[in-house]
């Protein structure tokens, strides 16, 4: 919505002080817990009419998962996903052919169900996923439509007649899988489990630092090397496996499906589940799921009476017979009233900070020292190098001189407006390049052009021995161009570490496979990224930050976080767009020196900036770019006594500045 | 012709969906509703008339008398509702800087509540309309059948849309939700009540869903409390298609819409109709990312 | 806004009334466990209704539950030594709904018999379960043709209505022996039930040498506009829709609205008032509905006009499609628990072996093998003045011999009542 009092949201939530009191507790204690409750999820229903027992299975079981499938698109990487119903869908459908044309069994078809379903997400995911926000979510929405009116046209998927005879499981550990709902409550149970464990480790590894950043700001994401639209159609891919999976033990407990079990209404449930229940955070989302499958079937059953119906048939005018008429209306009535009270959910996420701050939980004020970082980590040799090398090192092949960027007519226009007409520029290694000119200059487009975020009309750009032009900015970012944004664009509900490790993340490699296996790469990169982001934090001064949430630094702070974050994808050339904007003398002071810090340990730096005092002073070569033409190159001291530029730019005589 | 006359409704109902979206990033899944409660309204309009079903088709000044009455009952019921959901449902919302999504689920909850507020009261059967005037044939072009109703009901639409257009591009209200559209801080800096304007937007929004109503029942004549959802969709559809947010685009896209739908149960069969559109929506939106005449409420100039 | 501060403590009471709730609603549910007690001597055993009772088609749902009722009460007053009870069970008409709830009436060991289930698509959802639990049912209103196949050797399928075949060889009889029209166009909904029937129709009638104008055209059923479809069957001399009355009517108004001058003919889903209703009146005048059920109306006669009286009298109102089936299909069940058979088993048996030829007020109800209707009759309505009255009764032909005039060896017109109502 638009008007979002600042830092107003209620940020509170049940789950972080229960989770904190519980990381506390002795180990004994947390496996009684987990024991208990587990007894609870087991052994509760045993008890319970099978008429109740079968409410868990569906819709609650089913719901559950779903919720959480989707929550994977929708609460860990942002997507709006208005057809997540095709996949359950999908899975159900295979399952049944599977089951009934070629007479496989339930078991054989889990796996092909499952991964029928990853692929229509990826089919989906790779056409639409360029899409943002509502358009996707249109989009999904057609695609769900889609999937069913196919399913109710096609005879070999039973038109509208459905399929039937789906044949059950077989019996696994002497459990038969019958019409009895007990059996398939534990395999929904089971399935909830891998879909937790599945969406936790994904959310601690790249994959879900790389969803979060796509959350917050997809073309910093971008630009900050994360492959976005490939994480994004991991993204469907995960939450489209789980609706599959979903479809599997819905299709082979029932026997029986048809068109009509996978209306659009039913996304929008499950969207519901997840909205109500606090988007990414996952007992949240499984108490939406259990709060939206429940409610109606209690209402259907609230034998209340005919008092409840007498009164409602007074207030709405209706005149129905029975309760169970009015579940609905609660239904929805009890949505609206929910949102109203808890906008974030029952149990909205806590900051998903938590997850990496976990390793030094309440990050203690670090003192001037600079080896405390990463204090749970054994040291290791390596962490013992200079300061300077942490930036140093994290060059990849940084050549020691010769070119490090090279731009050639390069040409860019916008429907007609040229606004950078054959720039060609050549920065040495180990420099700091300065880019002024007037504002529309064209100085930002130069630096979106050399990142990637803008196609280039004409021209070739070269960073180091690639060349990268055209090409997707989270490549380029991988080939050692790094920028900050005139406008910061941190993702500002991750930490500042969290920020970092974005960064450092362009590095990495470790994909959704290798996160769910917990791979040596996996975990080494997990440490060692961990251990540079805090240590870049202490390189820009703002370790004691760690743990805070990015929109809550001060400018300033938030200036120097953007440069570490950019830092940590190692790159050798780093752009700076006007970095010292709103600051006072002090502070650009503090950023000259720390400019000057980072080129000596071997970035080359490129930084835009209106302020020609701190531009002259700081830079080693100057170009001057105005309607998009270069005007001027040299050094400060040329420049500032060019006749084009004074004239062009300046107006003035040169040391006005 | 039928394509278009589909269409035209469409886009009515799709301008609500537009403009909130275009003030409040906001998808009103709610306006479905709107519009059923215009329908509903005209329905009761009607009969308040004293125009039941059997009744001769009225004609002339009597026809246009009751036209324009139960087009008037019909926007002003949609009208209030929509200014009533604003206030109870989501102003409070926005107040809290709740999350967007926040805001569509009490959408959902909203519509579930007011279509079982419908069926509970006035039943889950389809209610007929009477007939109010005459579905003559007027001449056939190229095989369409040009018929007074749908005439009527084209002819209406676009001129209400025109209004919308001039009334959003000229007013000093109008100008209002612009400036909100484009930048509702800024706007908000500059004097405009933000709050009076969501206000505007939603009123408007639901007029236009009632004068669709009316429209709606006049074609089809009948009423029920499911008969929002479909046309709600496919408004939306139509709103996206265009580019959302602006008021042109929710124009030509919902005849657009109407003529592919049309078209596609023509050639492909009635079954594939929705496969169809939906196809061409997707198509559409991967060449022209922000809909066929782009977003922004703002910049729709005069 | 000033009360953040009240937050934690609000969060955990939403906790609690969730748990609450949940809590709540488990405990709630011992009530209907074993009713088969027998205090007294007298001996109380259950009969289950299985429909709709909320929902958008409620209504044919509640209006077997109210045939069902009638047949209980009737027994009930009787006295004897067996009290009967009637438990419904909601499936809104939906086959998911349906699934969930099957646990429930599975389980109850009083329950002997099942009315129901209403829909064809429940029905399939439900057959496994039903089998599984030796629980016989006998539907009133399921005609899909394949529901005797669902579940391989079932035993506890059974129905007091012709299935679709026969409603389809009916129509095609009916159209090419007493309708002779020039041209038929085939529209169907796109449902299991509009699809199946119409594409039988039109291959039976199509073989009968009725000509059929164009291929076979779909709509959508949820769409409010047909208009590109009836530009392509306005022409035909008569066209035959499958599929539900609410979109039947609209069809139908559509079709004179884009001045069509063709006849119409729908099945059995098209036989509901509602049907006038959507056509808005006029425009339903003189449209043929035909049906493998049976209409209990003011106009009909014997027993069935006796049916209607009572059932008028009794429930408050006039009974409803599928209301004289309900009737006859619970008084099946009662004849087998009054006979001895008050446990599944035995009146599954009953059911089964024991019903031999039952006249019914709708029809002659005897039982095949696989649980269909052996009778062959079927019956057209036309709508008049507003009302649906009855037309004719017709005896699908055994012999199959197609042409012949009207009357002749495969036609028997049962008496063309065309009595006005009304």
């Amino acid at each position: 919505m638009t008007s979002r009092p600042g830092g107003r949201r209620p940020r509170l939530s049940i789950v972080e002080p229960v989770s904190r009191w519980f990381d506390r507790q002795p180990f004994w204690l947390r496996l009684l817990i987990a024991l208990a409750a587990l007894a609870l999820v087991v052994l509760g229903p045993l008890g319970l009419s099978s008429y109740w027992q079968s409410v868990l299975f569906f819709p609650v079981g089913v719901f559950v998962l779903l919720a959480l499938g989707l929550n994977v698109v929708v609460g860990s990487a942002g997507l709006l996903d208005f057809g997540y119903v095709a996949f359950y869908a999908v899975g159900a459908y295979t399952t049944a052919v599977l089951g009934t044309t070629h007479g496989w069994s339930a078991w054989q078809a889990l796996p092909v169900a499952i991964v029928l379903a990853l692929v229509a997400g990826v089919v989906l995911g790779a056409p639409t996923l360029r899409l943002r926000g509502d358009y996707l979510a249109i989009v999904t929405l057609g695609f769900g439509e889609i999937v069913r009116i196919v399913a109710q046209n096609s005879g070999s998927l039973g038109e509208a007649r459905g399929i039937t005879g789906i044949p059950h499981p077989s019996p696994v550990l002497g459990t038969a899988f019958t019409l009895r709902p007990l059996p398939y409550y534990y395999l929904v149970v089971g399935a909830v489990v891998v879909a937790v464990v599945v969406t936790v480790r994904l959310n601690r590894s790249r994959v879900g630092r790389a969803w979060s950043a796509i959350r917050e700001d997809e073309d910093a994401a971008e630009v900050m090397g994360v492959p976005t639209f490939t994480m994004k159609l991991w993204a469907f891919a995960v939450g489209a496996s789980m609706g599959g999976l979903a479809g599997w033990i819905y299709a082979s407990k029932v026997g029986f499906i048809s068109p009509e079990n996978f209306p659009f209404f039913f996304s929008v449930i499950v969207l519901a589940a997840v909205v109500l229940g606090g988007m990414g955070s996952l007992p949240g989302v499984m108490a939406g799921g259990l709060a939206i499958a429940f409610l109606p079937e209690y209402l259907r059953r609230a034998a209340a009476g005919e008092t409840i119906t007498d009164w409602l048939n007074k207030l709405t005018g209706g005149n129905v017979a029975d309760v169970t008429e009015y579940r609905v209306l609660l239904f929805g009535a009890a949505l609206v009233v929910m949102m109203l009270f808890r906008p974030q959910g029952l149990l909205p996420s806590r900051k998903r900070a938590a997850e990496l701050t976990q390793a030094s939980p309440e990050t203690p004020p670090a003192p001037e020292g600079a080896e405390q970082a990463g204090p749970a980590q054994p040291g290791t040799a390596s962490e013992r190098e200079d300061e300077a090398d942490v930036v140093g090192a994290l060059i990849r092949d940084g050549t020691d001189a010769g070119t490090v960027l090279e731009i050639e007519e390069l040409g860019v226009e916008f429907g007609g407006v040229v606004a950078l007409d054959a720039v060609s520029l050549k920065v040495r290694s180990g420099q700091i390049f300065g880019v002024i000119g007037p504002n529309g200059a064209g100085k930002t487009t130069l630096f979106n052009c050399v990142t990637g975020m803008v196609k280039p009309t004409t021209g070739r750009i070269r960073a180091g021995d690639h060349d990268v032009t055209g090409q997707k900015a989270h490549r380029i970012t991988r080939a050692g161009v790094a920028r900050t944004f005139q406008n910061i664009r941190l993702f500002p509900d991750l930490t500042a570490l969290e920020n970092v490790r974005v960064g450092a993340d362009a590095r990495h490699r470790t994909s959704v496979p290798g996160a769910l296996l917990g791979g040596r790469r996996h975990r080494r990169e997990e440490r060692t990224g961990d251990r540079e982001s805090r240590r870049l934090l202490e390189y820009v001064g703002i370790s004691a930050r760690a743990g805070d949430l990015a929109k809550n630094l001060a400018y300033g702070d938030q200036r120097r976080l953007e440069i570490a974050r950019s830092l940590a994808t190692g790159p050798t050339v780093l752009l700076l767009d006007e970095p010292a904007a709103g600051m006072n003398p002090s502070e650009k002071r503090a950023l000259v020196e720390l400019i000057r810090k980072i080129r000596d340990s071997g970035v080359t730096v490129v930084l835009i900036d209106h302020d020609m005092g701190l531009v002259m002073s700081a830079c080693d070569r100057v170009g001057v770019l105005d309607f998009g033409k270069l005007i001027a190159e040299g050094s400060p001291a040329q420049i500032q006594h060019d006749a084009r530029v004074v004239e062009a730019y300046l107006g003035v005589p040169t040391d006005a500045a | 012709m039928d394509g278009l006359t589909l269409g035209a409704i469409y886009a009515l109902i799709a301008l609500g969906y537009t403009l909130v979206y275009g003030v409040l990033r906001l998808i009103n899944f709610a306006h479905s509703e709107i519009f059923m409660i215009g329908v509903f309204a005209s329905l009761f309009a009607v009969h308040a008339l004293g125009i039941d079903v059997g009744d001769p088709a009225k004609t002339g000044f009597v026809l246009a008398a009751s036209l324009i009455v139960v087009m008037v009952v019909a926007m002003l019921a949609s009208g209030v509702t929509a200014v009533v959901m604003e206030r109870v449902a989501y102003r409070p919302l926005r107040r809290r800087g709740a999350p967007r999504l926040a805001a569509l689920i009490t959408a959902v909850g909203i519509s579930l509540f007011l279509q079982e507020l419908f069926a509970i009261r006035y039943g889950r059967e389809v209610l007929g309309f009477p007939r109010l005037m005459e579905k003559r044939q007027l001449f056939e072009l190229w095989g369409a059948n040009v018929r007074t109703d749908k005439v009527l009901v084209l002819v209406s639409a676009l001129l209400l849309m025109l209004a919308l257009d001039r009334f959003v591009a000229r007013s000093r209200l109008g100008r209002g939700i612009r400036a909100t559209a484009q930048d509702s801080e800024t706007a908000a800096l500059m004097g405009v009540n933000i709050d009076r304007v969501i206000m505007l937007t939603f009123l408007l929004g639901g007029l236009l869903a009632g004068a669709a109503g009316t429209l709606y029942g006049l074609f089809f004549e009948a009423a029920r409390y499911n008969i929002g959802f479909l046309p709600g969709i496919k408004a939306f559809t139509a709103a996206v298609l265009g580019g959302i947010g602006n008021i042109r685009g929710a124009l030509a896209g919902g005849l657009l819409l109407g003529l592919l739908e049309n078209w596609g149960s023509a050639v492909l069969g009635g079954e594939w109709k929705d496969v169809f559109a939906f196809t061409v929506l997707v198509l559409v939106l991967m060449f022209r990312p922000t809909g066929l005449l782009g977003e922004s409420l703002g910049r729709a100039r005069a | 806004m000033g009360q953040r501060r009240g937050r934690p403590w609000r969060r955990s009471s939403a906790l609690l009334l969730v748990a609450g709730v949940i809590l709540a609603a488990c405990g709630s549910d011992d009530g209907d466990g074993g009713g088969a007690g027998q205090p007294e001597g007298k001996r109380k055993v259950s009969i289950a209704f299985v429909g709709a009772k909320t929902g958008d088609n409620a209504n044919l749902g509640l209006n077997i539950r109210d045939g069902a009722k009638l047949a209980v009460d009737e027994e009930n007053a009787k006295g004897g030594n067996v009290t009967i009870e009637l438990k419904e069970f909601d499936t809104a008409g939906d086959s998911a709904q349906a699934s969930t709830i099957k646990d429930q009436f599975i389980g109850d060991e009083s329950i002997v018999g099942v009315v129901g289930s209403a829909f064809s698509g429940e029905t399939k959802a439900l057959l496994p379960a039903f089998q599984e639990g030796g629980l016989v049912m006998i539907s009133p209103s399921a005609t899909n043709k394949d529901l005797p196949n669902v579940v391989p050797n079932q035993t506890v399928f059974h129905r007091t209505i012709a299935d679709d075949a026969l409603q389809a060889s009916g129509i095609a009889e009916y159209l090419a022996n007493v309708e002779k029209p020039a041209t038929a166009a085939y529209v169907h909904d796109n449902t299991e039930y509009g699809k199946g029937l119409t594409v039988d129709v039109e291959k039976a009638a199509t073989a009968k040498g009725v000509k059929r104008a164009g291929s076979i055209e779909v709509v959508d059923p949820k769409n409010q506009d047909f208009s590109a479809t009836i530009t392509k069957v306005k022409d035909a001399a008569l066209v035959f829709y499958g599929g539900y009355y609410a979109e039947a009517g609209r069809f139908k108004k559509q079709l004179a609205d884009n001045q069509s001058k063709a006849k119409f003919l729908s099945g059995d889903g098209s036989l509901d008032p509602g049907f006038v209703t959507s056509a808005g009146g006029a425009a339903a005048e003189e449209a043929r509905l035909s049906c493998p059920c049976n209409l209990a109306l003011e106009s009909s006669q014997g027993n069935l006009k006796a049916f209607y009286d009572n059932f008028k009298q009794k429930i408050g109102r006039e009974p409803g499609l599928y209301s004289p089936e309900g009737y006859d299909s619970t008084k099946i069940l009662i004849q087998g628990i009054k006979a001895g058979n008050d446990t599944r088993p035995k009146l599954l048996q009953y059911v089964e072996n024991d019903v031999g030829v039952y006249q019914g007020v709708s029809k002659t109800i005897e039982f095949e093998a696989n649980g269909n209707l052996r009778s062959r009759q079927f019956f057209v309505f036309q709508v008049k003045g507003g009302k649906i009255v009855p037309l004719q009764t017709l005896t699908v032909g055994g012999s199959g011999t197609g042409a012949g005039s009207s009357g002749g060896s495969t036609t028997t017109t049962g008496g063309a009542t065309t009595t006005t109502a009304g």
